[in-house]
């Protein structure tokens, strides 16, 4: 068992005073290094063995194993987007078009005939992985990627696949990926939050659960941000003051801690009353840091360009302010709703959403690599799961009558990941000659969160949450680690 | 004793044996024979096959998981085979699926992520070969082992002796004799008791979820009586505030919400969620015996009193069952968080687990989760009505007649349809009539019933006395619709199903794959050994469930609820996990005070308030929260109860703190409708009352670890991070409320500072100040109104002369006019004198010459240094262009851009300001002011503490406030741990 199994997660977070007094070794002079909050008395630690170290849920953690990634930054392309057209090509679709393919699996709605990409792939970079004409900025860096092209997951719908994509289990209520991460690794900026969700314009389908922490402490949930705002106080709550000066609310702050030293010496020099004090400290800071943190017009007017207009390439370049301060985990939506869900006029809609998003994604990419962060940065790019091959037939009021379209599809689809430890520059698995179905090395999405979870250091097995008489994991009782996509 | 191993078969795990086989009852009537295994076949299956098993598959097919329900620690389990058949056929290695898994020549491929050696798979064929020979010792040892005691939590309730300790002058009831026991036997003593002040405020706030009132203080100080303290008690377990306060805490148990999670589209509110909330606050307030609280909560329908009597408001408990998520409507789902809600709400059990495989810790079999299931799949939801029976009944009439007229229309209809398809059918007709009939009845599907003017159309043909009925009955409804009752308060209740059926298992969880039946009945784990379970065949078995539960004889209830009384009184529960008394949980730190407890509720009556008085009046529970060196040593956990555990408000406690010292909070109106409290304008209800979106809880709730309403809470998590510090800081809520207290008549209104800070103090820490508190006070106070802090109020705008001359802005004028976004000079747009002078938020249009610049202008609101940047932006060709200019009051013209057709980076890298200072951004038309448009936007940024202003995102009437210092000090009192702590 690793010391990451809690046997008592209350016990842990729900430390009594006197117990982390005894922790810390001599009582209040080494509350000093405790310092960092997010924190409490109560605040949890993963290694509650180790008497001295800081007992915040927040607080960094080093993971079980050795691992490159410290980060992740989740591209969430929601809706669903097709694989061949982006990532997986199938020159097979050509030569079937219009007729049926020898391959027959159910849909969520009718499909007919294969239905090729309208557009053109090329061989990329010295690992010649091919890509889609739509994304010619990502596909510079395909040999900084690990494409995995046998993704697949259980269902053709939206709100089970989000589920399962984000929390690892389509219809109850878990703790998302970024919670989990969180809550084993800590954040490295105590004056930011620690798993930040960014969607423009409003939330996915399945709104906040997308980034629930389902049974853990609701700390560990994704703080929600919708970067299409500029105002930082519609990003973070209650982050501005709108009715003092700094200077002036420093004097009342001041007032408050003296009032609160007065109350503290009175009372044993309580730490759950130590950590409140200091809490206030650390949010008049961030009343700062996290203001300097969201404002993209602090870069250089070369690196603005370098991202490029709009709200997704604003999105890209604050997930890089926020990972270069600490942030743990980031995850960035498309847009609200399910824009990638082309059932119908695919040609010109994938193109459209694929320019929207290429330029700021290859900066992305660039802008890390640059600052020597990729190493440790996991970029995570897909969807809830894939389309279909075939062309999605006309049903009155699902796509206006047009034969143009693709529908659902999670037997196959594909995933890239970059930096943080994977395997660069190779393609994983393979779907069949379509690319329906998920054939040579399949990915589940179980597979795919172990994978991840090793990268960052855990072994997916042993990291659990106790609840409800249960230890739980983000894979459940699945998963397996793909070895063959790390470095 | 309650529960046996030896009558359970297949809960090895709680006998702590080995593997311990379980035998399907197929497997039993006709159990296939492996053969008796030489010496030889002995030794080569200890060295060769045994160690194989173990490090391969056990892990996924052993004593603790079976995936696809097989297992592979026994010969029986091998023979029995898993969900795919039976795992071998001795002596046919060909014809055995585990060797045909380990060869990874099919479709099935084990192990999971590996293969085995080429030598372990042949050595695994010649074991099957020779009949795959299972050596008897193994057996031995998979045996069960000796019966065992039963868990602790399934053996009956029994008062325990009451322990006889030497500190008897501490002991107030006995609770104290079992605390103080425990503490004696390891050397220490409990602490001081607390002093009136901490008590009255501890036991006011741990009662009615409020702090006392300086006057309840004052008075409970002075009361020199000996039984001072109880009047208290009783005072506040009288009051309405009390089944507030703990209606709030069962709500986390019951996972209340307001809405029903994701849902797609539909309509996600609960809107009369509420209704349960009212029954639980009324529940508590009247005392309610657990037992028919507990009743009431899971069968009030199945009542005889409910269902003959006048009173219906029992029915709304039946909300515990009907208020959780609807995960987009899936039954299963459905009904296990209701299976959960109610075993781990109620019997602090886990059942869960066994709707996939048994329960790997407890005596909990899948079959027990279908038989559960089968009791809620029995039952279903109905909306019943439970005002008085004044509404009650003329509602329900009107719905009787209503409902039976329309199914008489409708069965008149449907009839006269029938008949009238027969009719056009027959090959008699050809007329133009029939002919136009057929149209009209291809107009919607056979099984279909016709809309309204289908109908209309119809009648004519419809048989003459059918017709004039029809119109009668027509005329009836429409008579009957014309007044509609009052329709009655609707409670979220549960009736049964018409067919109420036994269940049956979904193996592993799949309803599409059945297993053994599973009748309606009680748990295996909580039968009497030996006997025969009752078998619930009448109605759904709610009832049945609820008197199993609600029992003295249930080792559970009476356990799980006193230590979820004592959790809310102490901070921890006697047993540290309230709702897993299972084997993953902790045990209970001092078992015989427990069942005292559970005793005394049960022999008390199941009275609530009784054990809450009990409690509150021990020893224990008043002592001080202060602790001896001596106890932090020993103890540092505080699981010998020696001191009370300090603890902070939770959200509600907070909430309610705020609005009650602010003067706002509405004490007199108990229950109600939900309302969104964090919300402006701010609401004076208490925070129980609050608005709860399941789905996308508000940040706030999750900021002050609010109990997740996702699934029932055992406790609340109780975090210190800088979000609740912003929130103090920063929130209108908190402003509001220190203003609302500082504008308060006798503290506005106070002849001095100092009788206005011992009102606030007594209002908001019910003490007066020291002379400390008081000279930081004064001093604080002394000072004159803080500037406001919103960025908008930096911004002015207007227009003025530039005077080259001398640099600057002379004759500024305010535009006088705010509307459709942006500023003008009068009402009148363009202005008859001075033309298309306006500003927008991302720029504006000049006047006619340089004396009528349009002027943007910044009043620095302290002394800093500051950047400036923008770009001044003119998009067309006519025209001249416009000059824009960026003027210090201090130190003239800091840039000049003239710009036509094109855009000019404006930025001014670094200037320094004083207070008052201001900085225009001047646009002047130059020669023309023809095409004068321009787009200008600048943002500055204090080159230190991150502050800045957005022309942009400022733009607008500012509705910035300014707060008075007495504002800000009455915010800075409550943002103390004095305040937010209770001892």
């Amino acid at each position: 068992m690793s010391e990451y199994n809690h046997n008592d997660p209350f016990r842990d977070l729900f430390l009594s005073r006197r117990e982390l007094l005894g922790r810390m070794g001599n009582g209040f002079a080494a509350l000093g290094l405790m310092g960092v909050l997010g924190e409490s008395a109560l605040g949890s630690t993963l290694k509650l063995g180790d008497s001295g170290k800081n007992s915040n849920v927040l607080a960094p953690h080093l993971p079980p194993m050795k691992a490159k990634a410290k980060r992740v930054i989740f591209l969430f392309m929601n809706g669903g987007p097709s694989q061949v057209d982006t990532f997986d090509p199938k020159p097979m679709l050509q030569k079937y078009s219009g007729q049926p393919i020898p391959l027959h699996l159910p849909t969520e709605r009718k499909t007919g005939a294969a239905f090729p990409s309208a557009y053109s792939f090329k061989k990329y970079g010295q690992s010649g992985i091919e890509v889609s004409e739509i994304f010619p900025n990502v596909a510079k860096h395909v040999d900084d990627m690990v494409v995995i092209r046998s993704m697949h997951a259980d269902v053709p719908n939206h709100e089970p696949s989000l589920l399962l994509m984000n929390c690892g289990e389509s219809r109850m209520v878990r703790p998302s990926m970024g919670s989990w991460v969180l809550y084993g690794l800590g954040t490295e900026n105590q004056n930011l939050p620690g798993f930040i969700a960014m969607c423009p314009g409003g939330y996915p389908i399945q709104e906040t659960q997308n980034w629930q922490a389902g049974f853990l402490p609701g700390v560990l949930a994704g703080t929600y941000i919708d970067p299409s705002h500029t105002d930082i106080d519609k990003l973070i709550e209650n982050i501005k003051d709108r009715y003092t000066l700094p200077s002036d609310q420093r004097e009342q702050l001041n007032l408050v801690q003296r009032l609160n030293q007065k109350h503290l010496a009175s009372r044993d020099h309580d730490p759950i009353l130590e950590s409140r004090i200091q809490s206030f400290e650390l949010a008049y800071r961030m009343q700062t840091e996290a203001t300097d943190a969201f404002d993209v017009n602090k870069e250089s007017q070369a690196t603005r360009d370098m991202y490029g207009k709009g709200t997704f390439a604003r999105q890209c370049l604050m997930a890089r302010r926020l990972a270069e301060r600490g942030v743990r985990f980031i995850q960035l939506y498309h847009g609200a709703g399910q824009p990638w869900d082309s059932h119908d006029d695919i040609a010109t809609a994938h193109r459209n959403l694929a320019h929207e998003s290429d330029q700021a994604i290859g900066a992305l990419l660039t802008d890390l690599k640059q600052r020597g962060m990729l190493d440790e940065t996991l970029v995570i790019w897909g969807g809830e799961f894939g389309r279909t091959p075939t062309v999605e037939l006309p049903t009155p009021g699902a796509n206006a009558g047009h034969a143009n379209g693709r529908d659902h599809n999670h037997y196959g689809f594909t995933y890239w990941m970059a930096g943080g430890g994977v395997k660069a520059g190779t393609v994983y698995g393979a779907t069949d000659d379509f690319g329906f179905k998920a054939e040579q090395n399949p990915v589940h999405v179980h597979d795919l969160h172990a994978t991840i979870l090793h990268l960052l250091g855990f072994d997916h097995t042993k990291f659990t949450f106790r609840h409800a008489g249960r230890d739980y994991r983000l894979t459940d009782l699945y998963g397996n680690v793909v070895h063959d996509i790390i470095a | 004793m309650y529960f046996q191993l030896q009558s359970i078969r297949g809960l090895g795990v709680l006998a702590g044996s080995l593997a311990f086989v379980a035998y399907s009852a197929t497997a039993q009537q006709n159990p296939p024979k492996a053969v008796t295994p030489t010496a030889e076949q002995i030794t080569f299956f200890e060295t060769k096959i045994r160690p194989v098993l173990a490090d391969n598959c056990l892990s996924c097919h052993g004593r603790a998981t079976q995936l696809g329900g097989l297992r592979l620690d026994s010969a029986a389990a091998l023979l029995k085979g898993g969900d795919s058949g039976p795992a071998i056929l001795p002596g046919d290695p060909n014809k055995s699926l585990l060797i045909l898994a380990i060869r990874q020549t099919g479709s099935l491929k084990m192990p999971q992520g590996g293969k085995l050696g080429p030598n372990e798979v042949s050595n695994l064929e010649a074991w099957v070969k020779m009949g795959a020979p299972w050596p008897d010792s193994a057996k031995a040892k998979e045996a069960p082992a000796k019966p065992t005691e039963a868990f602790w939590s399934l053996q009956p309730v029994k008062r325990p002796i009451v322990p006889k300790v030497k500190l008897t002058s501490w002991v107030k009831n006995p609770i104290d004799a079992f605390v103080l026991a425990k503490l004696e036997t390891k050397g220490l003593s409990p602490s001081p008791q607390a002093d009136r002040r901490t008590l009255i405020r501890r036991v006011t706030y741990d009662l009615t979820g409020l702090p006392p009132t300086a006057d309840d203080v004052q008075a409970f100080v002075a009361d020199k009586s000996p039984n001072a303290y109880e009047k208290v008690v009783d005072r506040l377990l009288a009051s309405p505030q009390y089944g507030e306060r703990w209606a709030r805490h069962w709500m986390d148990v019951a996972r209340y919400a307001d809405t029903k999670g994701y849902v797609f589209e539909e309509d996600r509110n609960y809107y009369n969620a509420y209704t349960y909330r009212d029954w639980v606050i009324q529940a508590f307030n009247r005392d309610l015996p657990y037992d028919k609280f507990v009743t009431q909560q899971l069968a009030a329908d199945r009542l005889p009193e409910v269902r003959n009597g006048d009173d219906k408001t029992p029915l709304a408990a039946l909300g515990f069952l009907t208020i959780g998520r609807r995960f987009l409507n899936s039954a299963p789902d459905i009904i296990d968080d209701r299976i959960d809600v109610t075993m781990r709400g109620l019997q602090g059990f886990t059942v869960g687990c066994a709707r996939c495989h048994d329960h790997k810790f407890d005596p909990i079999p899948t079959q027990d989760y279908y038989s559960l299931y089968a009791v809620f799949n029995s039952s279903q939801e109905v909306a019943s009505p439970i005002s008085e029976k004044a509404v009650r009944e003329p509602w329900e009439k009107y719905n009787e007649q209503v409902t039976s007229t329309d199914g008489a229309i409708h069965q008149l209809v449907a009839e006269q349809v029938r008949r009238l398809r027969k009719k056009v059918a027959t090959p008699d007709g050809g007329s133009s009539t029939s002919e136009e009939l057929k149209k009209i009845l291809q107009t919607f599907r056979e099984e279909a019933y016709p809309d309204a003017k289908t109908i209309e159309k119809l009648t004519p043909s419809f048989e003459p006395d059918e017709r004039d009925r029809l119109k009668s009955l027509e005329g009836q409804l429409v008579q009957a619709k014309k007044n509609p009752p009052p329709t009655p308060v609707l409670a979220m209740a549960m009736q049964d199903a018409p067919n109420p059926s036994d269940g049956v298992i979904f193996k592993r969880g799949n309803p599409g794959i059945h297993g053994d039946a599973a009748p309606r009945r009680f748990l295996l784990a909580l039968a009497k050994p030996g006997a025969e379970r009752e078998h619930w065949t009448q109605d759904s078995g709610r009832l049945e469930l609820a008197q199993a539960i609600a029992s003295k004889e249930n080792p559970l209830t009476a356990r799980v609820f006193m230590n979820r009384m004592w959790q809310d009184h102490f901070g921890q529960g006697i047993v540290r996990t309230p709702s897993d008394f299972g084997h993953q949980g902790e045990r209970p730190t001092h078992p015989e005070l427990l069942d005292y407890l559970a005793s005394a509720f049960m022999d008390g009556g199941w009275s609530i308030k009784k054990m809450q008085k009990l409690i509150v009046t021990s020893a224990a529970y008043c002592e001080s929260a202060a602790i001896s060196p001596k106890l932090a040593a020993a103890d540092p956990d505080n699981r010998l109860w020696g001191h009370m555990t300090r603890r902070r408000l939770d959200l509600e406690q907070m909430r309610d703190s705020l609005t009650l010292a602010a003067g706002k909070l509405e004490t007199q109106s108990v229950g109600g409708k939900s309302v969104d409290i964090w919300a402006q304008p701010f609401s004076g209800r208490r925070a129980l009352y609050g608005y709860i979106e399941r789905q996308n809880l508000p940040g706030i709730f999750r900021t002050f670890d609010f109990a997740s309403p996702d699934s029932t809470s055992a406790r609340r998590f109780l975090t210190t991070v800088p979000q609740q510090a912003l929130f103090f800081m920063n929130s209108p809520l908190s402003v509001e409320d220190a203003e609302s207290l500082a504008a308060r008549p006798d503290i506005a209104g106070a002849k001095d500072d100092g009788q206005r800070l011992r009102r606030l103090y007594l209002a908001v820490f019910q003490r007066l100040p020291d002379t400390e508190e008081t000279a930081a006070g004064l001093a604080y106070l002394k000072e004159g109104n803080p500037a406001v802090g919103d960025p908008s109020a930096a911004w002015k705008y207007g227009y003025g002369e530039f005077q080259p001359k001398s640099g600057r802005v002379a004759f500024f004028t305010p535009f006088e006019d705010f509307s459709n976004g942006g500023y003008h000079v009068s009402k009148k747009f363009p202005d008859p004198d001075l033309g298309y002078l306006t500003l927008t938020p991302e720029g504006g249009h000049p006047g006619h010459d340089i004396k009528h610049c349009v002027v943007r202008r910044w009043v620095a609101p302290e002394g800093m240094k500051i950047r400036i940047s923008g770009t001044v932006y003119h998009g067309q060709a006519e025209g001249d262009g416009i000059g824009a200019k960026i003027v210090s009051s201090r130190l003239g013209v800091l840039g000049t851009w003239n710009v036509h057709n094109d855009r000019a980076q404006a930025d001014i890298e670094s200037v320094t300001v004083e207070k008052g200072d201001t900085i225009d951004f001047v646009v002047d038309p130059l020669s023309n002011d023809g095409y004068d448009g321009f787009g200008w936007a600048p943002t500055i940024r204090a080159s230190e503490g991150g502050r800045q202003w957005d022309a942009k995102g400022d733009f607008g009437q500012s509705n910035a406030k300014s707060i008075s210092r007495l504002a800000l000090y009455v915010q800075a009192l409550m943002m103390t741990n004095e305040f937010m702590f209770v001892d």
